[in-house]
């Protein structure tokens, strides 16, 4: 969908907003994560701040509620020296796309550089990254059910840190496949970064249509979906699903999808379990798998705020370039070393 | 390309002597300035090399740094992902750092050198240690110590080439601007 | 008044007349077919290369106005539909206020009536407000003008009220028109299918029409009611509507040009000029609506035209209105469908005029000598750009905006009149 692509980059090919990492190419992708590695090593210094951002305005416009993702958002920032502004708005029914617009409108005033935006609406964000003055930079921190690219891509992060490279993965995702936007972006990246054998798990209710389309396999039994894999990456099951006939209760499915100490057994034997959190234990996972060793839900959330930081910054300096370029050159702008 | 700009410069054709002269040149800043126990802290990529073998020479613990989060041309050039990260393995607090580059030009690799020092803790003091100077300061910056100063044309530049063998060279940009 | 329209190639298909020719009118009716050489007239029309057919019927349309005028008025969409072809058309009940009421019926017909565009043959609301839980005034409203009934997108999901408006439509023997989608299934924004699932945006399954259409075909055939379905969008739907023929059943079908030329890959980029109720489907479906209007299992081609201001279309997809604004396009995308060899003029004609006319009048329409003058005239060639100036409807949802488009309606003429020119 180079809709997508041509939206998220300048005419350099320098990322400006990041929506999705449907539409970029594996370079792209390689470069977000490699940045991100050294945002890790930032982390575990005493001195976790440096000076990118500094003097940079960054709105996390949550119309959604999520007090992790947005929290997140918040440090990276910190860490990056911006100043960051938080701003809850919950969209009112009946006036819906109209408020959006307005809102957009009003924010304008307080010249921001970057919104990190969360909505419960598919598109959301990329309706915003084509509303807003060219200089703003949009980081998608999740649109309805279509993506969550932050999230996905500390999740490649964590996979290339603990298992290198992805052309020789197998790659399992269970779960409420149906309402996740995490899954979506997870199968683009895999999929982008070379990963070939990615396999969706869950009952048929909690599959997308067609999903297949996408280049996955789908498997209705647990057992045989992770056999021998690389990577199993748990989703969160919203209690939700089993009010409104999508599951009958929380013990079939743990039953039948539940991630024990025993299934996972039947992945390979140095595999790694992933999470986005917030997990429900008893419901989609065990406590033992989620506390035991071949658990990355900690290193995660630490991955996710270097990734943040990584898409942040290049996303600043993408706009900045953009910025500089019209303003001294209308030309493409060339690099030049500095000594 | 090197070859015909070196006879320009005949000591660049003799580096091991060079950096020879800027290890005495410590000493002697050490002894007169009696920096105790300093530490030497190296700038990506060149300044390491050159830091090891000074360091080596002292005895004296060695730290590296990466100024890519530090340039002051991030709205320009954008970010570039980083390769080597920072490593200082001590605390610089009230201790003497000898800051080693291999190149000295506009000084805002040094700014920035600087402010990355500062934001792991405050040295007693910081003394410039660099192979080479090229007179095209940008910025209030000059070396303690230096063992070669030089002025080049447009577009010419000066490199390091290592890590084992050091040697000095010029090298020429053919579309400069 | 007199009006000579010189050499054009008349496509009648009531008559299966396709033969360059010569057309006279005087007054109000045709007087003259044939070599007129030699004869004159009032208006004198140059006609070379253009296609001359009975004027066009539209089967689904709405005008807006009264409560909604920031998106159209009956003035300036009833001159878009001239400017696309159309003499008479049947707006669609979810006015607002809902056209449930003989006054509501009175006050849109008048409108038209003082525009002078088109003739206004309304299908009224099945029940109150479309509620779906009380009859309409039915015969009042037939009395009234209207030539039929629908409930419009809002399925009435209640079987025993359902029965109850098929029973007192067929006592009045009066048409009840289907939007065949059911209530729950369709609560998406878009076909279900690979392209709603990349994109994250709630699927309607092929299941949500079907299951519609088999449910009203049997109240059909319970209650002997002449029924029509309105914008059939899958194969599945063509295929029962062609089984439902075949077993003699007196049912007809329409589908709307969107559905004939776009499908559902166009909403790629979450671009909402193509958020469309019902949905547009895949490359299959569009493919069997086609085969659909030319074996004749569809009959009728109708325009769905749908506009908006520009403010109910800008937002996260979701939240946008469903609709688009057909008619300033619909011309040239049937001669897009003609290029590409899926449909001929004389198929199109026939789904837009002497089909929705048989539907709509009960009675055909014809280029035939003492008939009245309502005809069509569409030059293949003209090339031109839709922009805010070249278009008529106030709708801003055009999908084809600042593009350059082929064919374009040259004349058209009501009741003898010249109703829109170019």
């Amino acid at each position: 969908m180079t809709n997508s692509g041509n939206l998220q980059l300048t005419a350099n090919g320098e990322l400006r907003h990041f929506l999705t990492p449907e539409g970029l190419d594996r370079l792209m992708l390689e470069r977000i994560l490699d940045t991100a590695d050294s945002f890790v090593v930032i982390g575990n210094q005493e001195v976790k701040k440096v000076p990118l951002l500094r003097g940079r305005t960054v709105v996390n416009l949550f119309f959604e509620n999520s007090t992790r993702t947005r929290s997140t958002f918040e440090l990276a920032a910190k860490r990056l020296s911006a100043d960051v502004l938080t701003l809850d708005i919950k969209t009112s029914a009946t006036s819906k796309g109209e408020s959006l617009l307005d809102t957009l409108q009003n924010l304008r005033a307080m010249h921001s550089d970057m919104f990190v935006v969360r909505h419960s609406d598919s598109g959301a964000a990329h309706f915003i990254a084509s509303q807003v003055t060219p200089d703003v930079a949009i980081i998608n921190a999740g649109d309805g059910r279509h993506a969550h690219p932050t999230q996905a891509m500390l999740d490649m992060l964590t996979i290339r840190r603990h298992k290198g490279n992805f052309e020789s993965l197998s790659v399992a995702i269970v779960g409420d496949i149906l309402h996740s936007r995490v899954a979506r972006d997870q199968v683009h990246a895999l999929k982008i970064l070379g990963c070939s054998d990615i396999r969706l798990v869950g009952p048929n209710t909690l599959m997308p249509q067609a999903i297949t389309s996408m280049g996955v396999t789908t498997h209705n039994n647990m057992d045989s979906g992770i056999d021998g894999v690389d990577v199993v990456i748990m989703l969160r099951l919203q209690t939700e699903r089993m009010d409104s006939a999508f599951l009958p209760s929380a013990g079939e499915y743990f039953r039948l999808y539940g991630l024990t100490t025993e299934r996972l057994a039947q992945a390979k034997p140095d595999a790694i379990v992933m999470h986005p959190g917030p997990i429900n234990r008893g419901i989609e996972i065990e406590s033992a798998v989620a506390d035991g060793p071949q658990s990355m839900i900690l290193h995660q959330v630490g991955y996710g705020i270097a990734l943040r930081m990584a898409v942040m910054s290049m996303a600043m300096s993408g706009q900045m370039q953009q910025r500089h370029a019209k303003a001294v050159n209308p030309l493409s702008l060339k690099r030049e070393p500095q000594p | 390309m090197g070859a015909t700009q070196t006879l320009h410069y005949p000591e660049l054709a003799d580096t091991p002597a060079l950096v020879n002269n800027l290890l005495d040149q410590i000493d002697q800043l050490i002894f007169t300035q009696k920096l105790d126990q300093p530490l030497v802290i190296g700038i990506h990529t060149g300044g390491v090399w050159v830091a090891k073998v000074i360091a080596q020479h002292l005895q004296a613990p060695l730290g590296q740094l990466d100024i890519a989060f530090y340039r002051d041309d991030f709205s320009k050039n954008g970010l570039h992902p980083q390769v080597s990260p920072s490593s200082l393995p001590f605390n610089i607090n009230d201790r003497h750092v000898l800051l080693v580059d291999d190149v000295l030009m506009s000084g805002r690799t040094i700014r920035a050198a600087m402010n990355e020092l500062f934001d792991f803790g405050r040295p007693a003091s910081i003394k410039l240690i660099t192979l080479c100077s090229v007179n095209q300061r940008e910025l209030p910056i000059q070396a303690d110590a230096c063992a070669l100063s030089l002025d080049l044309e447009a577009g010419q530049y000066i490199q390091l080439q290592g890590p084992d063998t050091l040697k000095l060279s010029i090298i020429e940009h053919a579309n400069h601007d | 008044m007199s009006i000579l329209i010189r050499g054009a190639r008349l496509i009648d298909p009531s008559k299966q007349l396709d033969k360059v020719t010569d057309l006279y009118i005087k007054d109000h009716y045709i007087e003259a077919i044939g070599d007129l050489t030699g004869v004159n007239a009032d208006t004198e029309i140059d006609a070379d290369g253009m296609i001359l057919s009975p004027s066009f019927i539209d089967l689904h349309t709405c005008l807006r106005d009264l409560n909604q005028i920031q998106k159209g008025t009956i003035a300036s969409e009833t001159q878009a539909a001239a400017s696309a072809g159309f003499t008479h058309l049947c707006p669609s009940p979810d006015t607002q206020p809902c056209s449930d009421a003989g006054s509501v019926i009175n006050m849109v017909k008048n409108k038209a009536a003082a525009a002078g565009f088109c003739d206004l043959l309304p299908v009224a609301a099945l029940t109150k407000d479309l509620k779906g839980a009380q009859l309409s005034n039915m015969e009042s409203l037939s009395s009234a003008g209207c030539i039929g009934f629908s409930n419009a997108s809002y399925d009435i999901s209640n079987n025993t009220v359902l029965l109850r408006c098929y029973e007192y439509a067929a006592t009045f023997g009066l048409k009840v028109f289907v939007q065949a989608q059911d209530q729950q299934l369709g609560s998406g924004q878009m076909h279900a299918g690979p392209t709603a699932t990349r994109m994250g945006l709630d699927g309607i399954p092929v299941i949500a029409e079907t299951l519609a259409i088999s449910r009203h075909l049997q109240f059909m055939q319970h209650t002997g009611v002449s029924g029509h379905f309105n914008q059939l969008t899958s194969a599945a739907g063509v295929a029962l509507i062609r089984e439902a023929k075949a077993q003699g059943m007196k049912v007809t079908a329409d589908v709307g040009i969107a559905h004939l030329c776009f499908t559902d890959t166009a909403v790629q980029g979450y671009r909402s000029q193509y958020h469309v109720q019902p949905p547009l489907r895949e490359e299959s479906d569009r493919k069997a609506l086609l085969v659909g209007i030319v074996d004749g299992t569809l009959d009728a081609i109708c325009s769905a035209h749908q506009p908006h201001e520009s403010a109910a279309k800008c937002a996260p997809f979701a939240a946008t209105a469903s609709g688009m604004a057909t008619y300033d396009m619909l011309v040239p995308l049937i001669q897009k469908l003609v290029d590409a060899e899926d449909l001929t003029w004389a198929l199109a004609i026939q789904a837009l005029s002497s089909n929705s006319a048989t539907i709509a009048l009960r009675k055909t329409t014809s280029l035939t000598l003492g008939e009245e003058a309502n005809l069509t005239l569409i030059d293949p060639n003209h090339h031109w750009t839709l922009n805010s100036s070249s278009q008529l409807s106030h709708g801003t949802n055009q999908a084809l905006a600042h593009q350059q488009l082929k064919a374009r309606v040259s004349l058209t003429i009501k009741a003898g009149q010249i109703s829109y020119k170019v």
